[in-house]
């Protein structure tokens, strides 16, 4: 008779644990999303016709739009690089939120006066989006580096942005070492983060290995410590080409993949590295590059993100989350697999 | 694209203001247009209030043209500026104007700058925001409302209230301010209006449909604004005060409405019967009207707006309607239709209640003359010129309109009749028409070429008539997935005397005016097309069409005649140079457009035919074998010819692989028999198989019947052609083989047609 009793106490203890188990432990919800980062956006623009058929693939609900990008120069002042073409009618399919980048430098040019017009500006090319999506916007968010000079301004400048439109969730986005030192750098004053898990090393370095996402660099930023803020979290999915001359970054250019500079007859890979020395002077595209100059492609394709995701997820510090993958641009996206973005959207469950 | 084809002959512009340039008819939008206009009101006002001190062009730039921060640099621009002037020397106008410049730029972002939106809402923002923003040290809130109270001065204090609106965006804060400083004001000023349409614009309400009407009867730089933001709420007419109230309402409505708008338009008529904006609703009640009956008339498309579904529910509706007798229903409807617009047109007309009687009666004929009741047309255009409202506008569409009255009543169209015609179109030269006013992707040269085009060939005059549809830009049909050229109308409906009379009014030495423009060497070609005219209508290429006519009617003698009219060097061009290289007389069935010439031969079309035509005539006289081995070679040149063949440009001025799928409607039974079903080269195959004796032979004609009776989709083999040609000829396994064996028909090819064995 024994045995069949500590059979049944175990049966019972196990139906238990298993209850417990069902009660107090919820995976985390994990509502997919995606940057787009070009200047246009929507149907009827040739590429973005089949964004939409990829989003719903990848049963993305929301849409990070940047609609603005405001940049400083001593002859314009503060004034937009660029503005996004939007679609007359956006897809209804997915929830949109607009974003403006603001150059860092743009905060080191402005006065108390300037913060405000600045602040009514931004939030007038935020709101536009509201003329072309059905589906009203529940939130705003602002892209900006700032640092320690800077920082009294941007956050006086997110705060005039939420008293404009408090109706608004206002989020900004979060450096890692922003996320693990908030005490130096300060928490931004808005309703949520969204931390970048890249642009994480210095790129002016021609010593880095991937400016745009390093693993062991990443770790470093890991802390045991919860972020005041609720976060989300945007992970890279985007390649580019750094440019070298004399140990000094040159210029950028973006969708560049490690592969592509191994099939370009003027590039010679040097080292066991992805660098490449060009070998004659040539315009690349626009680029003027000339000879001995150092070319470092870096790409964020398959392991790269799902790498980036890992530690991304190290940072989640609720329930449910928004993991937005940078970005809906499809000379990167044909480059990764269809299961690895499903896999790094995985890996916040 | 509805509006790139619709037709249009009535222009829209001269009938109204120019702010409501944006409500002209259109297939796209409800309106378009540009929406900046200045706000003459506002400037008429100071220059009142100023006593004539300061001009009205001072006043306009400082107002409407100066951004904040000129007005703040203390530009030396506006150091001639004699509003400026004034300003400063009479504190309450500088302390207004420093207050309202601070306000726009605070509003704008700062007009004609990078951050400049047109788009972007503006932003109703709260005293915290403008603390800092400041004149002389206070924010402009407070600045504002102690300058309002300071001020004694109604002009200048009704300024300062609208500006304290504007401050506020638009919300219930701006209601307020509105209500509280602006309504009591006994004034019809321009400022008052347009601060109702902030305290109006936030609201979605029936009172808001009215407040916008008012703003919409007062302000013309707001016009367009205000039917943006007019919702039509039925209890809107519940706050109106009198009968133009009331029409100002429904006339709004009115701009917004794309279809049928009648008896709406007789309650505006009736309740408000000098109603300004009359005209111009009935002048868009006739575009639409040109739009459902003369679209498919000049055209080959249905009404533009028929083609426009935006919505699913829009969609199934389209292919409801658009069918050939969904079509004609519609038409006979809107025939109907544009006869009681014309009656109630008529009706006003003698209700004597309207000083543009002028218009009134254009527009009455021309819906006459739509309905082709040219006698009634002719009646009221007689008395445009007596009535009242008669300008230069006028006159000039009542010309045109009664150009195409007369093209229409009389038979032919004599020599006076077309001086008149290029006296109007010399007038509508790009480079003597101002089309800021209207942004139509088809100018009305275009549309009077299009329709003077088809008048013509109505009257049978099929030769003037391609020549004038070639000048015009307009689309009228389609061809495949481009766009129809007047050489493929040529085609459709030439016979050789047409082509003859295009070739002798080009090479006509004392050319009218009209017929210089005609014959000028800028047709406008169409996309895509294989034949496209480089450099427009030349005699060769009129020849060559003609040639084509000949070769689709099986008249080899006459299109060698005219291909021999050709210069050589005509066929060295492109897209000839293509077919240089092919052998017409030798086809390879597994690749048919395959050049397979094995004697190295080269061909124009001129060599061809004559070979083809010397072949027949041996054909004719040979017996046996040889007859069959000519008849072979005949039956490839005309297999050639056909859409399948090599040289399918003796029959076309194009091929596409998508021509089976869309098969032209237009053409005719025999044609497609000819070019498509290879009925003509089937006949000599056949032949060639029954006066073979020789098995070879045999085989290779018998294959190439086979290779004819294939379905032109390719959905069919060659099996159940061999079954009949096996009970006709008898079995022949060697043809069977043949289809299956390229080398052994090629070895076959060399022994009978190869170099040593030329016929």
């Amino acid at each position: 008779m024994k045995p069949l009793r500590y059979i049944f106490l175990a049966l019972v203890f196990l139906i238990i644990a298993d209850k417990l188990f069902v009660a107090f432990w919820h995976p985390t919800v994990v509502i997919r999303s995606f940057y787009n980062w070009s200047t246009y956006f929507g149907a009827g623009y040739e590429v973005e016709d089949s964004s939409a058929h990829y989003l719903t693939r990848h049963r993305v609900e929301r849409v990070y739009v940047k609609l603005i990008d405001v940049g400083w120069n001593p002859e314009m002042g503060i004034t937009p690089n660029s503005k996004t073409q939007l679609a007359h009618s956006l897809d209804t399919a997915f929830e949109y939120v607009p974003v403006a980048f603001i150059e860092n430098d743009v905060f080191s040019h402005v006065d108390s006066v300037t913060i405000d017009q600045l602040a009514i500006n931004v939030m007038r090319h935020l709101v536009i989006i509201e003329n072309n999506s059905r589906k009203k916007p529940t939130e705003l968010q602002i892209d900006c580096d700032w640092n320690q000079t800077t920082r009294a301004n941007y956050f006086q400048f997110l705060r005039r942005m939420k008293v404009l439109k408090p109706e608004y969730v206002l989020s900004a986005t979060i450096r890692l070492y922003q996320a693990k030192y908030p005490g130096k750098s300060g928490v931004p004053p808005v309703d949520k983060g969204m931390l970048m898990v890249y642009n994480i090393s210095d790129a002016s370095k021609l010593s880095e290995k991937n400016s745009i996402f390093d693993k062991d660099m990443a770790d470093e930023y890991v802390t045991s410590a919860t972020y005041p803020l609720p976060l989300d979290v945007a992970i890279p999915a985007f390649s580019w080409a750094l440019f070298y001359r004399q140990n000094k970054l040159l210029g950028v250019r973006n969708n560049v993949s490690v592969a592509s500079c191994d099939t370009v007859s003027f590039l010679k890979r040097i080292g066991r590295g992805d660098l490449f020395v060009v070998q004659k002077d040539t315009n690349w595209e626009g680029s003027l590059l000339r000879y001995g100059d150092i070319v470092r492609p870096e790409n964020c394709y398959d392991d790269v993100l799902n790498q980036a995701a890992k530690i991304g997820a190290k940072f989640s510090n609720r329930d449910t989350l928004h993991v937005a993958i940078f970005d809906l641009d499809f000379y990167d996206l044909k480059n990764i697999s269809h299961e690895s973005i499903d896999k790094a959207y995985d890996k916040f469950r | 694209m509805g509006e790139e084809y619709r037709f249009w002959l009535f222009q829209p512009n001269y009938t109204s203001e120019s702010n409501l340039r944006p409500f002209f008819y259109s297939a796209e939008y409800t309106f378009y247009g540009e929406t900046t206009f200045d706000n003459v009101s506002n400037t008429d006002d100071w220059y009142k209030y100023l006593k004539g001190k300061a001009s009205k062009k001072d006043i306009n730039d400082l107002l409407n043209h100066t951004d904040p921060a000129t007005f703040y640099s203390k530009s030396d621009s506006l150091a001639y500026n004699s509003f400026y002037k004034i300003s400063k020397s009479r504190p309450e106008i500088w302390a207004y104007l420093k207050f309202a410049k601070k306000v726009e730029n605070m509003e704008l972002g700062g007009a004609n700058t990078s951050w400049y939106c047109e788009e972007c809402p503006n932003l109703s923002f709260s005293w915290k925001m403008a603390d800092e923003v400041n004149v002389d040290g206070l924010d402009l809130s407070t600045y504002g409302n102690e300058l309002y109270t300071k001020t004694n001065d109604r002009f200048i204090k009704e300024r300062i209230a609208y500006q304290l609106v504007r401050l506020t965006g638009e919300s219930s804060e701006s209601e307020k301010i509105y209500t509280e400083k602006l309504l009591p004001v006994q004034s019809e000023s321009w400022v008052k209006y347009a601060a109702l349409l902030r305290a109006a614009s936030y609201k979605h309400t029936a009172l808001a449909d009215y407040q916008l009407s008012q703003v919409f009867d007062h302000c013309v730089d707001k016009a367009y604004r205000t039917v943006q933001l007019f919702e039509n709420h039925p209890e809107a007419i519940n706050y109106t005060k009198n009968n133009h109230e009331k029409a100002v309402l429904k006339t709004m409505h009115l701009m917004q409405e794309p279809f049928r708008v009648l008896p709406e338009l007789k309650k505006v008529n009736a309740l408000d019967p000098g109603n300004k904006h009359l005209g111009m609703l009935l002048v868009r009640e006739i575009n639409k009207i040109e739009d459902w009956l003369l679209t498919p008339r000049y055209t080959e498309y249905t009404p533009s707006v028929y083609k426009y579904p935006k919505t699913d529910d829009e969609y199934a509706w389209y292919l409801n309607r658009f069918n050939k007798k969904a079509l004609a229903v519609n038409l006979r409807k809107d025939s109907v239709y544009a006869r009681e617009v014309q009656y109630f047109i008529e009706s006003i007309i003698n209700s004597n209640t309207r000083k543009d009687v002028a218009l009134l009666h254009l527009s009455a004929g021309y819906l006459a003359y739509v309905n082709r009741d040219l006698i009634n047309a002719r009646e009221h255009y007689d008395l445009v010129k007596k009535s009242s409202g008669f300008n230069p506008e006028i006159a000039f569409q009542l010309e045109l309109h009664q150009l195409t009255l007369s093209i229409s009543e009389n038979k032919q169209t004599p020599p006076e009749l077309e001086a008149r015609a290029w006296n109007i179109i010399k007038n509508l030269e790009p480079d003597n028409v101002d089309y800021s006013w209207n942004a139509q992707p088809r100018s009305l040269r275009d549309q009077l070429f299009l329709m003077l085009g088809r008048l013509y060939i109505e009257k049978g005059n099929l030769a003037r008539g391609i020549l004038t549809i070639g000048q015009s830009n307009a689309p009228f049909g389609d061809f495949y997935n481009s766009i129809k050229g007047a050489h493929h109308l040529l085609l459709e409906l030439g016979k050789p005397a047409d082509y003859e009379a295009m070739i002798a009014l080009i090479k006509k030495k004392n050319k009218t005016n009209f017929e210089k423009e005609i014959t000028k060497n800028t047709f406008f070609p169409i996309w895509g097309d294989w034949d496209t005219p480089k450099e427009g209508w030349d005699t060769d290429k009129i020849l060559d069409l003609k040639s084509i006519y000949y070769i689709r009617e099986d008249q080899l003698d006459s299109a060698y005649q005219t291909v021999t009219r050709i210069e050589d060097c005509y066929w060295n061009q492109y897209p000839y140079d293509l077919f240089t290289n092919d052998d017409p007389f030798l086809v390879l069935p597994w690749n048919t457009h395959s050049s397979y010439n094995i004697n190295n031969k080269k061909y124009t079309k001129t060599t061809f035919l004559r070979e083809l035509i010397a072949l027949k005539k041996q054909a004719e006289a040979a017996t046996g074998n040889h007859k069959a081995k000519l008849l072979y070679k005949i039956g490839n040149a005309y297999f050639s010819m056909t859409w399948r063949g090599k040289y399918w440009i003796m029959s076309s001025t194009f091929n596409s692989s998508q021509e089976v799928s869309t098969k032209p409607a237009l053409q005719s039974a025999s044609f497609i028999n000819y070019y498509y079903k290879n009925k003509r080269a089937q006949h000599y195959f056949e032949a060639a198989a029954g006066y073979a004796t020789n098995k070879e032979l045999k085989a290779l004609s018998i294959n190439m019947a086979v290779e004819c009776c294939l379905d032109v989709d390719f959905n069919t083999n060659g099996a159940p052609s061999f079954k009949k040609y096996r009970s006709k000829f008898g079995k022949n396994t060697l043809a069977e083989e043949i289809q299956s064996n390229c080398e052994l028909f090629h070895r076959l090819m060399v022994k009978y047609y190869g170099p040593k064995q030329r016929s």
